[in-house]
């Protein structure tokens, strides 16, 4: 607990998998009855243990399952996540996702800047001052796969612009 | 249930006069309304051949496809269809990719958003209406397609091996929400046939699953399931069926 | 010359003319370029859209692209000017047909070559999603041409400039009318002593060309990037690895799994069979592109012209008689008789000259390659400026290097060489230096393994894995050299005309001296037969050759 505290504070934590990934994973577990040891979902899938954890780390990360002693557990929240449909998951996710710092700090970023826009390379520098070049980089696709997703951030491709879109109240 | 598809005596070859190469033969099935059909088989044994035939992307050499009891000739209007590559054009983003499964309608500008709009709500990309392919992952990428076919209102979903270039999260999840849709009444089309390799894949999904052997490729068993759903992916009954199937095929 | 200006007079009366002229030959150029995009996409397409339409269309662009533009020059000149009447229209006419014809085959193929290898899973969508004709062509086909229209419209567009300033350059000894353009300037100022003038020139000429480059091209590479396919690969459901993204599981992933060297490198120039086997689709099937009404229309007018010449047989009989005539007419005529039984010798001199160039050539460009191309340092160094000198087009020179060896000994039988060779190097150099840079390095680290000294390792490892670039560079480069044959047999010099024995004088006295129309056509296609005829029984075989024994595949 302590840990996953400490985590959500750097700005590394960021979810680095597909949503659909992630949910997918939910649903493995479910089918699972809520409670599976990880091995063997990854046996299941036929995929290896390492190559699960980026979507356990996520899913763990906005509190939708636990891990314990090698299981994992699926939580009460993912349950509920799981049971909306897929614009219910989003509203959840664009109530929820600002408690990642990751993302707090980067609306707080964009708020700062007129019209709430940012270029993508002021992002970059942005992130940089956390973490290496390379996360940087990579971070991006992230912030921006899942802003677009909880309908948080929206991005134009086209001029590189990041802007925010729709934060709750 | 009202009868969608016939194909009669259906065979497909290509190549040469002299020396042709046999895809399928004499296929003779039925897919009715309210059917999600599963085709299985090895590779090469013609099953995205049938999907095609069933289409009208290309013509039985020998044989005749109906649709609606009309023989089908071009591409039948009410039929859709979702690629393994997923077929999105690389320099259109989602809404323009999507808004392509209507660009034939009579629609004022306004209809034609709300539509593509909704559709893309309903398959979660919301959000995601400005971005290109490029951006997306796969998962998504697929989504968009079913968005596209589905614009369009179509009676049948035609999938070829739709989940097969996914990642196996990535697919698992993708399943659950074209099950989801098939089984909402105000979205869902007449029937879906799906194609695969996968053959869990098939019998988890469908209510019916059609075996095909390969060279030539020939019906070998058409299974009814009745098994009602929400089915456990992992319960003794689908590994019974897997394991016949996957004997036939062999 | 200009007595009592000061130089300063001179580089702005230099200026004055400069500015217009340079203007006057963009617009030649770019008007050019408009014709060659509208001739090649219709006619791209239409290719691409049946194997029949193939089977007629492919072939006729293929002996365009090998007919030597330059030889093309002075018949059009002449036809233009008799249709035209106009002496300024028709030479204008001649140019930009000109450089249509440097761009538009190359473009044309282009084009065929993009819309035929159109995913075959984007075009089945297309066909489900009902887009036909028109919508067909607007949302699918022209897009998918677009990378490959920008990047072969630069490469045209620099092959343009060479034919434009040598047009530039021949015209100026032409009674009819001389154009007014750089190379016009370039020739008036190297001839008549005003080397500033010259030296002017050649820095309008550079700096015209990246302007160009960056207004123009460069933001079309960056719209057309968006164009091009992201290949999905087909088969079993993809490894594991890739869902981990991360790059540390992403470099294990890579570790873990065998890595094809050939995936890794791809030996320059760029072959068309493994890029297929790479794409592993199946081209687009035929007869879909055209909507079925397109091929009506095209049935309709063809039967309408064949109504219309069925009403004037006659007149039909009476002109092709008399145009046999008068195509014969080197047969027949006494003074052209005599002209065309040179024809083979002539030939025999100028495959000579052209293949001393190619040799020499060679001997610079190949040691220069393999010491830039092996040097990471050394390349990075003179990437630019090599490309700022592959900017001038070479034609620009030939005042200079005419003024500075005629007076050598051998005269013109030299300059023409010489002159020849800068037609070529540059598709020599750029092509050796990618060869020798996609050379993977296991197979250097190899060599030296074996301690293959020198000269041993130059011979057995370096030269074989060039062969692929050297064949394609020399196939481009020799084309190159058959034009410039044409604009270095035959010169205008100290107010004379001096030639060599060769087919390109011929055809320049044929046009020029003689007026000729009909000796003008045979000479220039005696010259073209001998350039399809080498292509396919030479260059064609050795390609196959090289590329089935020396592509570096494992």
């Amino acid at each position: 607990m302590d840990l996953e505290r400490v985590r959500g504070k750097s700005l590394l934590t960021l979810p680095r998998v597909h949503v659909g990934q992630m949910i997918g994973l939910l649903e493995v577990l479910e089918d699972f009855k809520g409670r599976v040891d990880a091995a063997k979902v990854a046996d299941d899938l036929i995929l290896e243990l390492d190559d699960l954890l980026p979507a356990v780390d996520a899913a763990e990360l906005l509190g939708f399952l636990k891990v314990e002693s090698g299981d994992l557990i699926l939580t009460e929240e993912g349950r509920q996540f799981l049971a909306k449909g897929a614009s219910g998951r989003k509203k959840f996710l664009n109530e929820h996702i600002m408690k990642l710092s990751a993302f707090k700090a980067i609306v707080d970023f964009l708020r700062s800047h007129k019209n709430h826009e940012v270029t993508r390379e002021e992002l970059l520098e942005f992130l940089r001052k956390e973490m290496s070049d390379e996360d940087a980089e990579s971070a991006i696709p992230w912030i921006v796969e899942w802003g677009r997703y909880s309908l948080i951030l929206h991005y134009d491709s086209n001029n590189g612009k990041l802007k925010i879109l729709r934060t709750p109240k | 249930m009202p009868q969608l598809i016939e194909l009669r005596r259906v065979t497909k070859a290509f190549g040469s006069l002299e020396r042709p190469t046999v895809v399928l033969e004499d296929i003779n099935m039925s897919v009715h309304e309210r059917e999600f059909v599963s085709v299985v088989g090895p590779s090469g044994c013609g099953k995205s051949t049938l999907l095609r035939l069933i289409i009208g992307l290309t013509e039985p050499t020998d044989g005749e496809v109906y649709y609606r009891g009309r023989r089908v000739q071009g591409i039948c209007e009410g039929m859709a269809m979702v690629f393994q590559t997923f077929a999105l054009f690389p320099w259109l983003t989602v809404a323009e990719n999507v808004e392509l499964g209507i660009h034939g309608k009579q629609l004022s500008k306004d209809e034609r958003r709300m539509r593509v709009l909704k559709i893309l709500e309903l398959m979660g990309l919301h959000g995601f209406e400005d971005a290109y392919p490029r951006e997306l992952s796969g998962g998504m990428k697929q989504r968009v397609g079913l968005a596209r076919a589905l614009i369009s209102d179509p009676e049948v979903l035609l999938m070829d091996e739709p989940f097969s270039s996914l990642d196996p999260l990535t697919a698992t999840h993708l399943r659950e929400e074209v099950l989801d849709l098939w089984l909402d009444p105000k979205v869902a089309p007449e029937a879906v046939i799906m194609v695969t390799h996968n053959v869990e894949e098939a019998v988890y999904m469908a209510d019916r699953v059609v075996v095909l052997t390969s060279r030539p490729g020939r019906i070998a068993r058409d299974i009814q399931l009745n098994m009602p759903r929400p089915r456990d992916p992992r319960s003794n009954e689908i590994y019974r069926l897997v394991d016949e199937i996957t004997g036939i095929i062999a | 010359m200009f007595c009592g200006s000061s130089p300063f007079d001179i580089f702005m009366r230099d200026l004055w003319v400069l500015l217009p002229y340079t203007l006057y030959s963009l617009l030649r150029m770019f008007i050019a370029l408009a014709i060659s995009y509208l001739f090649a996409i219709p006619y791209g397409v239409a290719a691409a859209s049946s194997r029949r339409a193939e089977k007629i269309l492919m072939p006729i662009l293929d002996i365009l692209q090998s007919v030597p533009i330059l030889g093309f020059f002075p018949a059009a000149i002449l036809f233009f000017i008799l249709v035209f009447q106009e002496g300024w229209v028709g030479v204008e006419l001649a140019a930009i047909f000109l450089i249509f014809t440097s761009q538009a085959w190359n473009l044309a193929f282009a084009v065929y070559e993009s819309a035929s290898t159109i995913p075959s899973d984007l075009d089945e969508a297309s066909t489900t999603l009902h887009l036909k004709g028109l919508a067909r062509f607007r949302n699918l086909i022209l897009p998918a041409c677009i990378p490959k229209l920008v990047y072969n419209g630069m490469m045209s567009w620099a092959g343009g400039w060479y034919f434009l300033v040598a047009a530039e350059m021949i015209t100026l000894g032409s009674r009819a009318y001389a154009l007014p353009g750089v190379g016009r300037y370039l020739a008036e100022s190297t001839y008549s002593g005003d080397y500033s003038g010259t030296v002017l020139g050649l820095i309008f000429i550079v700096l015209t060309v990246l302007a160009v480059d960056r207004f123009l091209w460069k933001p079309l590479r960056t719209y057309a990037e968006q164009f091009r396919y992201e290949y999905v690969s087909l088969g079993e459901a993809p490894r594991p690895s890739h869902l981990s993204l991360s790059p540390a599981m992403r470099l294990k992933g890579l570790l873990k799994a065998p890595v094809a060297i050939k995936d890794v490198v791809h030996p320059f120039p760029v072959r068309l069979e493994p890029v297929v086997d790479r794409l592993r689709y199946v081209a687009v099937k035929p007869g879909k592109l055209l909507g079925r009404h397109v091929k009506v229309m095209i049935c309709a007018v063809t039967l309408l012209g064949c109504g219309l010449a069925a009403t004037r047989t006659s007149e039909i009989m009476r002109y092709a008689y008399s145009s046999w005539s008068i195509l014969t007419e080197p047969f027949w005529n006494p003074e052209l008789k005599s002209e065309v039984a040179n024809i083979p010798v002539a030939l025999a001199a100028s495959i000579l000259r052209l293949f001393s160039a190619y040799l020499l050539s060679l001997a610079w460009t190949l040691p220069l390659a393999v010491k830039i191309g092996s040097d990471r340092r050394m390349f990075a160094a003179s990437a630019s400026l090599m490309q700022v000198l592959a900017s001038i087009p070479a034609t620009a020179l030939f005042p200079i290097i005419i003024l500075a060896t005629m007076s050598l000994p051998g005269g013109l039988q030299l300059t023409s060489i010489i002159l020849t060779m800068t037609g070529m190097q540059w598709y020599l150099l750029f092509n050796l230096i990618g060869g020798v840079r996609s050379i993977p390095s296991d197979i250097i680290e190899a060599s030296e393994a074996y301690r293959l000294g020198g000269f041993a390792k130059f011979r057995k490892v370096i030269i074989p894995a060039l062969l692929p670039s050297l064949i394609t560079g020399s196939i481009t480069g020799l084309g190159g050299g058959w034009n410039a044959l044409v604009v270095s047999e035959y010169v205008v010099f100290g107010g004379e005309s001096i030639y060599v024995l060769g087919i390109g004088a011929m055809i320049d006295k044929a046009a020029y001296e003689l007026g000729s129309f009909s000796l003008l056509l045979t000479t220039i296609i005696v010259m073209s037969a001998t350039i399809i005829l080498m292509n396919r029984l030479l260059w064609r075989r050795l390609y196959h050759f090289v590329f089935h024994r020396y592509r570096i595949d494992y």
